[in-house]
């Protein structure tokens, strides 16, 4: 519940290894609450999430009982937001390498030459080379908005995650740039064998990426299917209606 | 109109002008200390936004008020003369000048920090939060340092008025520069001298520390990014 509003509801669902699973949805419908809740960033009201065999949290009529470390939970989760949440001032290393550092205890030098290989696999550069030819640490804005949001990816995996949850990643991005994020996380996916729970508008983007699909309206799944099967739910009333205006858009 | 300088008389009492500067150094550097402690705390006390802070937040309202909205002059001049009448405390004027100039300063890097506070992204703060980063460190890695660079223009503003502030402490006979300018001329006549010298002590003093500013806005830190 978010306040006097209910955001999601009779939400029961099961996530399994190296699935890569996309939940879509009209906009208010409780996808990015649900992934703040598995990161424990909101407190469910009723009900329980369990993670890799372990209740993390259980509530009760909005007594919620965190059942682990909230901090510990969060350095196995990793999340990437939709607005990048970079920190502006510091260096797209120290971005990569400040958790590590200064949770995971990591030796600096080892945590930097981590990041660099992390920049490689997203290919950031996270330098550039100054009139005399020495090289400057770049900081996020000199970044274009794909590569910040590679950035967040490379954050996000130097925690070494057990799973990563990405929340609309793509949205304030053009379809190239979404198109370029895409092929990185199903390298990441097959790379790392990470489980991805990707929340987006976009059916296609999905579909393109995802191994299961779910379809969310006011709180609720209405449509769980693999990806590949999605097509046998085009008739689904709800389904239906949330795909005609991308259609009519040419979509 | 003519003027007979005596430069002379300067140098005759070159001792109690670096007497009068140390004092006045002492004077800001102890209050900025002392006030820029007392107002980060405040500062971070306001931007607690739960709701069991309210009675808190309202004594700081009024803590910012008495030592913020009071003049300077009359705020020592009060805990000059009527704390010892009133509570019975009885403190050098030295002693009031450190006290006076230390809550008022600290009422005005409140506001400052506040301010700087709100203007810190949610997002930044979400972010540490994500990767399971406990408060305190999201607080020392991440909030802090954005305080320090939101904040520097206005707190280098602060306390070059503080120095400046300072000259006030010469009401209760802190033998500051000021005190000391008067002393010169109560003794010598020569006003225009030691007004001048104290003039010049001051612009020097003022213009290392706006140089001192400069210098830090063209560090990597303090560099403002998008």
């Amino acid at each position: 519940m978010f306040g006097a509003h209910t955001v999601l509801k009779g939400f029961n669902l099961d996530i399994h290894d190296k699935q890569r699973v996309a939940i879509c949805g009209p906009s208010g419908t409780g996808k990015s609450t649900f992934l703040r809740c598995l990161n424990l960033l909101e407190h469910i009201w009723h009900g329980a999430i369990s993670f890799r065999g372990t209740r993390i949290i259980e509530a009760h009529r909005g007594k919620a009982r965190v059942l682990v470390n909230e901090n510990e939970h969060r350095c196995k989760v990793g999340m990437v937001f939709q607005e990048f949440n970079l920190w502006p001032n510091k260096t797209i290393i120290d971005n990569i390498t400040e958790g590590p550092i200064y949770l995971k205890k990591q030796d600096r030098a080892a945590a930097i030459e981590k990041a660099k290989e992390l920049c490689a696999l997203v290919n950031v550069d996270p330098f550039a080379r100054s009139a005399n030819s020495r090289l400057q640490p770049k900081y996020p804005g000199q970044l274009s908005g794909g590569q910040r949001q590679r950035v967040a990816l490379a954050r996000a995996l130097a925690m070494d995650p057990d799973v990563l949850l990405l929340d609309e990643i793509t949205s304030a991005l053009d379809p190239p740039l979404a198109a370029e994020i895409l092929r990185y996380l199903k390298k990441i996916n097959e790379t790392f064998h990470i489980p991805l729970i990707l929340v987006t508008h976009h059916v296609e983007f999905a579909r393109s990426l995802a191994t299961r699909l779910l379809f969310m309206k006011d709180g609720r799944v209405i449509v769980d299917a693999a990806a590949d099967q999605i097509d046998q739910y085009y008739d689904h009333q709800d389904f239906k209606r949330y795909l005609q205006p991308m259609a009519d858009d040419g979509g | 109109m003519h003027y007979d300088w005596n430069l002379a008389l300067l140098w005759e009492y070159r001792v109690a002008f670096a007497d009068g500067l140390m004092l006045t150094m002492q004077l800001t550097v102890v209050t900025i200390v002392f006030g820029t402690v007392i107002g980060y705390v405040l500062g971070v006390l306001l931007s607690i936004t739960a709701r069991i802070m309210q009675p808190v937040k309202a004594l700081i309202y009024l803590y910012m008020a008495i030592f913020g909205w009071l003049p300077l002059l009359v705020l020592m001049v009060w805990m000059y003369y009527f704390l010892p009448a009133l509570l019975g405390i009885r403190m050098s004027g030295v002693m009031v000048a450190y006290i006076a100039l230390s809550l008022n300063l600290s009422a005005f890097i409140a506001d400052v920090i506040r301010g700087a506070i709100a203007e810190i992204p949610k997002s930044y703060v979400d972010a540490g939060k994500a990767i399971g980063m406990p408060f305190p460190l999201i607080l020392r890695r991440i909030i802090f340092p954005e305080i320090v660079r939101i904040s520097l223009p206005a707190m280098v503003a602060l306390y070059i008025n503080q120095f400046k502030w300072t000259t006030l402490a010469s009401v209760l006979a802190v033998t500051e520069l000021l005190h000391t300018a008067n002393t010169i001329m109560i003794q010598t006549y020569r006003s225009l001298e030691a007004y001048t010298a104290i003039a010049l002590i001051y612009l020097v003093v003022v213009g290392l520390g706006n140089l001192a500013y400069f210098q830090l806005q063209r560090m990597e830190f303090f560099k403002q990014r998008a």
